[in-house]
Protein backbone atom coordinates (compact mmCIF):
# COMPACT_ATOMS: atom_id res chain seq x y z
CA UNK A 1 0.00 0.00 0.00
CA UNK A 2 2.83 2.17 0.89
CA UNK A 3 4.47 1.17 -2.44
CA UNK A 4 0.94 2.22 -4.24
CA UNK A 5 1.09 5.54 -2.66
CA UNK A 6 5.01 6.54 -3.24
CA UNK A 7 4.63 5.17 -7.13
CA UNK A 8 0.91 6.21 -7.86
CA UNK A 9 1.92 8.61 -10.71
CA UNK A 10 3.55 5.62 -12.33
CA UNK A 11 0.22 3.22 -11.37
CA UNK A 12 -1.77 5.97 -13.02
CA UNK A 13 0.67 6.44 -16.02
CA UNK A 14 0.27 3.02 -16.47
CA UNK A 15 -3.10 2.26 -16.38
CA UNK A 16 -3.50 5.24 -18.59
CA UNK A 17 -1.01 3.73 -21.64
CA UNK A 18 -2.86 0.39 -21.10
CA UNK A 19 -6.04 1.85 -21.81
CA UNK A 20 -4.52 3.63 -25.13
CA UNK A 21 -3.01 0.90 -26.08
CA UNK A 22 -6.34 -1.11 -26.11
CA UNK A 23 -8.44 1.33 -27.67
CA UNK A 24 -5.57 2.35 -30.03
CA UNK A 25 -5.70 -1.46 -31.48
CA UNK A 26 -8.84 -1.64 -31.48
CA UNK A 27 -9.39 1.45 -33.79
CA UNK A 28 -6.40 -0.34 -35.91
CA UNK A 29 -8.32 -3.93 -36.07
CA UNK A 30 -11.24 -1.56 -37.76
CA UNK A 31 -8.98 0.45 -39.73
CA UNK A 32 -7.62 -3.15 -41.19
CA UNK A 33 -10.92 -4.44 -41.45
CA UNK A 34 -12.06 -1.54 -43.57
CA UNK A 35 -8.93 -1.70 -45.41
CA UNK A 36 -9.51 -5.18 -46.16
CA UNK A 37 -13.41 -4.70 -47.19
CA UNK A 38 -12.10 -1.81 -49.55
CA UNK A 39 -9.34 -4.95 -51.19
CA UNK A 40 -12.39 -6.83 -51.30
CA UNK A 41 -15.17 -4.23 -53.48
CA UNK A 42 -11.84 -3.48 -55.47
CA UNK A 43 -11.34 -7.41 -56.12
CA UNK A 44 -15.20 -7.61 -57.12
CA UNK A 45 -15.42 -4.63 -59.24
CA UNK A 46 -12.55 -5.92 -61.14
CA UNK A 47 -14.48 -9.42 -61.14
CA UNK A 48 -17.42 -8.04 -62.36
CA UNK A 49 -15.81 -5.98 -65.13
CA UNK A 50 -13.86 -9.18 -66.60
CA UNK A 51 -17.19 -11.22 -66.40
CA UNK A 52 -19.09 -8.49 -68.68
CA UNK A 53 -16.02 -8.58 -70.74
CA UNK A 54 -16.00 -11.95 -71.13
CA UNK A 55 -19.91 -12.22 -72.13
CA UNK A 56 -19.49 -9.45 -74.55
CA UNK A 57 -16.37 -11.54 -76.35
CA UNK A 58 -18.37 -14.80 -76.45
CA UNK A 59 -21.66 -12.56 -77.83
CA UNK A 60 -19.54 -10.77 -79.87
CA UNK A 61 -18.09 -13.90 -81.48
CA UNK A 62 -21.74 -15.65 -81.65
CA UNK A 63 -22.53 -12.55 -83.50
CA UNK A 64 -19.96 -12.79 -85.98
CA UNK A 65 -20.72 -17.10 -86.43
CA UNK A 66 -24.53 -16.53 -87.02
CA UNK A 67 -23.94 -13.63 -89.77
CA UNK A 68 -21.63 -15.78 -91.08
CA UNK A 69 -23.81 -19.06 -91.31
CA UNK A 70 -26.67 -16.80 -92.14
CA UNK A 71 -24.84 -15.13 -95.28
CA UNK A 72 -23.59 -18.58 -96.58
CA UNK A 73 -26.98 -19.95 -96.31
CA UNK A 74 -28.24 -16.89 -98.14
CA UNK A 75 -25.05 -17.34 -100.86
CA UNK A 76 -26.09 -21.03 -101.53
CA UNK A 77 -29.64 -20.39 -101.68
CA UNK A 78 -28.97 -18.12 -104.26
CA UNK A 79 -26.50 -20.18 -106.16
CA UNK A 80 -29.05 -22.65 -105.88
CA UNK A 81 -31.86 -20.51 -107.34
CA UNK A 82 -29.33 -19.33 -110.14
CA UNK A 83 -29.06 -23.28 -110.75
CA UNK A 84 -32.84 -23.99 -110.89
CA UNK A 85 -33.11 -20.86 -113.18
CA UNK A 86 -30.83 -22.20 -115.54
CA UNK A 87 -32.59 -25.62 -115.42
CA UNK A 88 -36.32 -24.11 -116.18
CA UNK A 89 -34.28 -22.25 -119.02
CA UNK A 90 -33.52 -25.67 -120.71
CA UNK A 91 -36.82 -27.12 -119.98
CA UNK A 92 -38.67 -24.09 -121.51
CA UNK A 93 -36.31 -24.45 -124.28
CA UNK A 94 -37.03 -28.06 -124.97
CA UNK A 95 -40.54 -27.78 -123.94
CA UNK A 96 -42.26 -25.04 -126.43
CA UNK A 97 -46.02 -25.90 -124.28
CA UNK A 98 -44.73 -24.88 -121.31
CA UNK A 99 -43.45 -21.63 -123.02
CA UNK A 100 -47.36 -21.37 -123.60
CA UNK A 101 -48.71 -22.49 -120.11
CA UNK A 102 -46.38 -20.03 -118.46
CA UNK A 103 -46.90 -17.43 -120.53
CA UNK A 104 -51.15 -18.28 -119.59
CA UNK A 105 -50.44 -18.16 -116.12
CA UNK A 106 -49.17 -14.47 -116.49
CA UNK A 107 -52.28 -13.23 -118.59
CA UNK A 108 -50.75 -13.12 -121.99
CA UNK A 109 -53.68 -13.96 -123.83
CA UNK A 110 -52.63 -15.90 -127.65
CA UNK A 111 -54.65 -14.93 -130.60
CA UNK B 1 -59.98 -11.89 -136.50
CA UNK B 2 -62.56 -10.24 -134.57
CA UNK B 3 -60.37 -11.27 -131.37
CA UNK B 4 -57.23 -9.95 -132.37
CA UNK B 5 -58.77 -6.76 -133.70
CA UNK B 6 -60.53 -6.18 -129.95
CA UNK B 7 -57.13 -7.15 -128.36
CA UNK B 8 -55.28 -5.00 -130.39
CA UNK B 9 -57.85 -2.28 -129.51
CA UNK B 10 -57.30 -2.77 -125.62
CA UNK B 11 -53.81 -2.73 -125.70
CA UNK B 12 -54.03 -5.80 -124.21
CA UNK B 13 -50.53 -8.15 -123.80
CA UNK B 14 -50.82 -10.80 -126.47
CA UNK B 15 -48.81 -13.61 -128.36
CA UNK B 16 -48.99 -15.39 -131.45
CA UNK B 17 -47.01 -18.55 -132.83
CA UNK B 18 -45.74 -17.24 -136.41
CA UNK B 19 -43.64 -19.79 -138.63
CA UNK B 20 -40.58 -18.80 -140.22
CA UNK B 21 -41.48 -16.47 -143.94
CA UNK B 22 -45.29 -16.27 -142.11
CA UNK B 23 -46.76 -12.68 -142.10
CA UNK B 24 -47.10 -11.37 -138.27
CA UNK B 25 -50.56 -10.40 -137.32
CA UNK B 26 -49.74 -7.37 -134.90
CA UNK B 27 -47.01 -5.02 -134.81
CA UNK B 28 -44.49 -5.87 -131.92
CA UNK B 29 -41.45 -7.74 -130.67
CA UNK B 30 -41.04 -11.26 -132.34
CA UNK B 31 -39.09 -13.58 -129.48
CA UNK B 32 -37.85 -16.95 -130.45
CA UNK B 33 -38.71 -19.84 -127.76
CA UNK B 34 -35.07 -19.49 -126.30
CA UNK B 35 -35.59 -15.59 -125.55
CA UNK B 36 -38.98 -16.41 -124.11
CA UNK B 37 -37.53 -18.85 -121.78
CA UNK B 38 -35.27 -16.72 -120.66
CA UNK B 39 -37.22 -13.61 -120.09
CA UNK B 40 -39.78 -16.37 -118.16
CA UNK B 41 -36.81 -18.00 -115.77
CA UNK B 42 -35.46 -14.71 -115.33
CA UNK B 43 -38.94 -13.18 -113.86
CA UNK B 44 -38.98 -16.29 -111.70
CA UNK B 45 -35.38 -16.45 -110.59
CA UNK B 46 -36.30 -12.27 -109.50
CA UNK B 47 -38.96 -13.18 -107.04
CA UNK B 48 -36.73 -16.42 -105.77
CA UNK B 49 -33.81 -13.98 -105.36
CA UNK B 50 -36.28 -10.99 -103.76
CA UNK B 51 -37.04 -13.95 -101.08
CA UNK B 52 -33.64 -14.97 -100.62
CA UNK B 53 -32.48 -11.41 -100.03
CA UNK B 54 -35.56 -10.65 -97.56
CA UNK B 55 -35.05 -13.67 -95.63
CA UNK B 56 -31.14 -12.79 -95.35
CA UNK B 57 -31.98 -9.24 -94.15
CA UNK B 58 -34.51 -10.70 -91.34
CA UNK B 59 -32.37 -13.34 -90.02
CA UNK B 60 -29.04 -10.48 -90.05
CA UNK B 61 -31.60 -8.09 -88.00
CA UNK B 62 -32.69 -10.82 -85.66
CA UNK B 63 -28.70 -11.71 -85.04
CA UNK B 64 -27.96 -7.91 -84.86
CA UNK B 65 -30.63 -7.84 -81.90
CA UNK B 66 -29.59 -11.19 -80.47
CA UNK B 67 -26.07 -9.28 -80.04
CA UNK B 68 -27.63 -6.13 -78.68
CA UNK B 69 -29.69 -8.62 -76.05
CA UNK B 70 -27.07 -10.43 -75.29
CA UNK B 71 -24.89 -7.94 -74.96
CA UNK B 72 -27.14 -5.99 -72.24
CA UNK B 73 -27.74 -9.47 -70.57
CA UNK B 74 -23.69 -9.75 -69.73
CA UNK B 75 -24.58 -5.68 -68.65
CA UNK B 76 -27.32 -6.86 -66.60
CA UNK B 77 -25.46 -10.21 -65.16
CA UNK B 78 -22.60 -8.06 -64.37
CA UNK B 79 -23.82 -5.65 -62.33
CA UNK B 80 -26.27 -7.92 -60.46
CA UNK B 81 -23.14 -10.00 -59.49
CA UNK B 82 -21.46 -6.46 -58.72
CA UNK B 83 -24.44 -5.13 -56.93
CA UNK B 84 -25.02 -8.62 -54.75
CA UNK B 85 -21.39 -8.51 -53.56
CA UNK B 86 -21.17 -4.60 -52.78
CA UNK B 87 -24.50 -4.82 -50.80
CA UNK B 88 -22.62 -7.93 -48.54
CA UNK B 89 -19.19 -5.89 -48.69
CA UNK B 90 -21.54 -2.50 -47.24
CA UNK B 91 -23.35 -4.81 -44.54
CA UNK B 92 -19.75 -6.00 -43.39
CA UNK B 93 -18.54 -2.48 -43.25
CA UNK B 94 -21.83 -0.68 -41.56
CA UNK B 95 -21.53 -4.00 -39.21
CA UNK B 96 -17.52 -3.23 -38.60
CA UNK B 97 -18.27 0.30 -38.17
CA UNK B 98 -21.36 0.10 -35.64
CA UNK B 99 -19.02 -2.57 -33.60
CA UNK B 100 -16.49 0.61 -33.11
CA UNK B 101 -18.66 3.19 -32.32
CA UNK B 102 -21.68 2.39 -31.78
CA UNK B 103 -23.59 5.40 -29.90
CA UNK B 104 -24.22 2.99 -26.54
CA UNK B 105 -20.69 2.30 -26.56
CA UNK B 106 -19.98 6.20 -27.22
CA UNK B 107 -21.96 6.92 -24.58
CA UNK B 108 -20.26 4.81 -21.90
CA UNK B 109 -16.71 6.00 -23.42
CA UNK B 110 -17.77 10.07 -22.42
CA UNK B 111 -18.90 8.93 -18.81
CA UNK B 112 -16.23 7.00 -18.47
CA UNK B 113 -13.56 9.82 -19.51
CA UNK B 114 -15.98 12.01 -17.33
CA UNK B 115 -15.11 9.83 -14.46
CA UNK B 116 -11.65 9.08 -15.36
CA UNK B 117 -11.38 12.92 -15.31
CA UNK B 118 -12.86 13.60 -12.08
CA UNK B 119 -11.03 11.00 -10.40
CA UNK B 120 -7.61 12.52 -11.44
CA UNK B 121 -8.70 15.83 -10.62
CA UNK B 122 -9.48 14.80 -7.09
CA UNK B 123 -6.73 12.48 -7.04
CA UNK B 124 -4.55 15.60 -7.81
CA UNK B 125 -5.84 17.66 -5.50
CA UNK B 126 -5.01 15.10 -2.95
CA UNK B 127 -1.55 14.38 -3.62
CA UNK B 128 -1.23 18.43 -4.00
CA UNK B 129 -2.74 19.09 -0.62
CA UNK B 130 -0.37 15.82 1.27
CA UNK B 131 2.71 17.43 -0.18
CA UNK B 132 1.35 20.92 0.94
CA UNK B 133 0.66 19.14 4.45
CA UNK B 134 4.29 18.04 4.66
Amino acid sequence: MTWLKDKWEWVVAGLVAILAFVLGSKGKNTEKNLKNLKVKELKIQKEACEKELKATKKAADKHVKEIKRVQKEADEKLKAAEEEKKQLVKHLKENPDAIDKKLQELGIKEV
Amino acid sequence: MFLLFMSLAFGESLITKVKEGERAPFSGRLFNDEAVAVVLADSEHAVAQCEIRKDLEWKTQMADLQYQYDILSAKHEALEFKHDQLMEIKDEEIETLMSHGSPQRTMWVMFGGFALGTATSLTTYYAVNQIAGQ
